[in-house]
């Protein structure tokens, strides 16, 4: 924690030198190996429901910029240090402030003609797909927004960010090449994220484990086709608080209602597993490209009950303290509660993300993007519809339509010249699976059709 | 507030229009003369384009006798550009950008240095050990020599 807060004063330090530098608008090479460039956003959106980067609904949210600078050195022959320092403005979920986005060393410990092997350590964006690495970088993007289904926003501090260590490599064949990663690292945590996404009210304090990636890409003729396989294993620790209530719905199936019971010292702490893959596929041609990803993420909460408190028993009207798997359980409960036996405390949730996405290259100028994106929250439980029933713990249950998004995208791009691009898109959306609850608090409230349009100006240096 | 469609349908409308559309605007691209120079102290005459397509990816970071390479490119907008690569590395303009910003952008590697002109190319390939790039024509130069590609 205190090496992460030396870090941010360093880059802040380093970011305000940078700065300085800016006036004179190119790409500045300072030595023959150090190298300085970076980049400025602003975007103007307008939704007709549901906020989307601020407070975008029947009104137009300027809520979204991004100004990142990226220092690089070759300091030795392999190995090349490179730090990229970011202010993100985005709605109500990244606040502007400096924040340190890579920060890493690069080091070649075999490098020829056809095979290069090294290792990158430091903070690591997480590689997977074809954009993670890039997504806050306007220039790299295909439109305004990457496919939100599988470059979510709404989780984006804790599961894109961490601090660890990649094995990588790449072998060269003719006109071949083959690239792949083995990552150790531990996922940064935002608290805020994880509240938003739990089922459960009442988390008090998230903590990363170790977690795992690796990834294969196959590319032909220099990128005209590329194929991808990453796979990550990210693990978290979700600590509760004492006392959790249960808001919005209560138990269903039970006699209890929104707010009005309170279970203390029921949880003592989750283990969250997170278990990703990512396929992705490219065709590339002077004026077309075909892009398709698709992402399976089986989540697995492991909950460690509190089976000896009296505050249990005392809420769920039982005479004697009881433990939950205790089979007698059921005749020693009121009538009324006698399926909480069966309650299922481990949750399991196969979320299904997916979009096809073309590009048309009009001229050197300007671009068209076409992309249909589908999010499902549970792949089992497609459009919402059996959540209810089957999340029998589910404390906190939204409209159906709050757990899946398909995205309808046509948006067009125009380089007034290589260093100027305004980008212009329409989106029409049947859900808000992806939205974040930050910009919408109340998630109940949310309209299912919804319709967004976005300009954006960015400007590279 | 706004009528309620089947979003497939729509996505698929809205498809069939854009391809219909954009198939009528295609147009043939017309070639541009480029030749490939280099510093006069770079220990290579002859080149594959598998070499310079490894040097302008960013892959290839020396010559033979282990001098650094010096990778200079002309503006994305320039025509010499368009040329050299759809010409000579065979590649989309749009391919090498999204390599190098890659590169750069995920901390892995730099980009290719940017120059304003063929003079300042000129200028800056005569003077710089190691360095490679192309202009439209050369006429006569001090310190730089044309490189040959390898079929």
């Amino acid at each position: 924690m205190k090496i992460s807060i030396l870090l941010d004063g360093v880059s802040r330090s380093v970011f305000a030198l940078l700065l300085l530098w800016q006036p004179l608008a190119y790409s500045v090479e300072l030595a023959e190996e150090l190298r300085f460039s970076g980049f400025v956003s602003q975007a103007a959106i307008h939704t007709s429901d549901n906020n989307y980067f601020g407070n975008s609904d029947d009104d137009v949210s300027l809520d979204y910029r991004e100004v990142g600078a990226v220092l690089s050195v070759s300091v030795w022959e392999n190995t090349h240090f490179s730090t990229l320092v970011l202010s993100r403005k985005a709605g109500h979920n990244s606040d502007g402030s400096l924040k340190v986005d890579h920060l890493l060393v690069n080091y070649n410990f075999l490098n020829s003609y056809d095979h290069t092997v090294g290792v990158r350590a430091g903070r690591l964006k997480s590689s997977y797909g074809w954009y993670n690495e890039t997504r806050d970088v306007p220039f790299t993007r295909p439109g305004i927004f990457i496919a939100q289904s599988i470059y979510t926003d709404r989780v984006r501090n804790s599961y894109y960010f961490q601090d660890g260590i990649h094995l990588r490599g790449e072998h060269r064949f003719n006109l071949d090449t083959l690239s792949w990663h083995l990552g150790y690292h531990r996922p940064n945590v935002d608290e805020d994220e994880f509240v938003d996404v739990s089922p459960i009210p009442g988390i008090d304090e998230t903590k990363s484990k170790d977690s795992w990636s690796a990834g294969l890409i196959y590319d032909y003729d220099a990128g005209k086709f590329r194929l991808g396989l990453f796979l990550e294993d990210k693990n978290f620790d979700e600590i509760f608080n004492d006392r959790i209530k249960f808001p919005q719905i209560g138990i269903p199936g039970t006699p209890f209602k929104a707010n009005d019971l309170t279970i203390e010292n029921l949880f003592r702490n989750f283990k969250l597993n997170n278990q990703r893959f990512v396929l992705s596929a490219e065709y590339n041609t002077e004026r077309w490209s075909f892009v398709a990803e698709l992402s399976r993420t089986f989540v697995d909460v492991d909950i460690d009950m509190n089976q000896d408190s009296s505050d249990v028993f005392l809420a769920f009207g039982s005479a004697e303290p009881f433990a939950l798997d205790d089979p007698d359980l059921a005749t020693s409960l009121p009538a009324e509660f006698a399926n909480l036996t069966s309650l299922n405390f481990d949750q399991k949730v196969d979320s299904l993300a997916y979009y096809f996405q073309t590009i048309y290259r009009a001229g050197a100028s300007w671009d068209i993007l076409l992309r249909y994106d589908v999010f499902h929250f549970d792949e089992d439980k497609k459009n919402g519809k059996k959540l209810a029933e089957d999340f029998k713990f589910n404390f906190v249950l939204y409209p159906n339509h709050a757990y899946y998004a398909k995205d309808l995208t046509i948006g067009t791009g125009w380089y007034i010249n290589p260093d100027w691009l305004v980008r212009f898109e329409w989106h029409y959306i049947d859900g808000t699976g992806w939205v974040t609850s930050a910009d919408n608090p109340d998630r109940d409230d949310s309209s299912r059709y919804w319709n967004m349009i976005a300009t954006q100006v960015s400007y590279r240096f | 507030m706004y009528k309620r469609l089947t979003i497939k349908q729509l996505a698929i409308s809205v498809a069939t229009a854009v391809i219909v559309l954009l198939a009528l605007a295609l147009r043939p691209t017309s070639a541009f003369g480029v030749e490939l120079i280099a510093n006069s102290a770079v220990p290579v005459d002859q080149i594959s384009i598998r070499e310079l397509r490894a040097i302008y990816t960013m892959k290839r970071k020396r010559w033979h006798d282990s001098m650094p390479i010096a990778v200079f490119v002309l503006k994305a907008s320039n025509s010499t550009h368009a040329g050299f690569c759809k010409e000579i590395l065979r590649l989309f303009p749009h391919q090498l950008q999204t390599g190098w910003d890659r590169l750069v952008y995920s901390g892995r590697g730099a980009a290719p240095t940017e120059v304003a002109n063929e003079e300042e190319m000129l200028n800056l390939i005569a003077t710089t050990p190691g360095a490679i790039g192309y202009v439209s024509e050369l006429k006569q130069g001090q310190g730089v020599k044309k490189l040959v590609i390898d079929k």
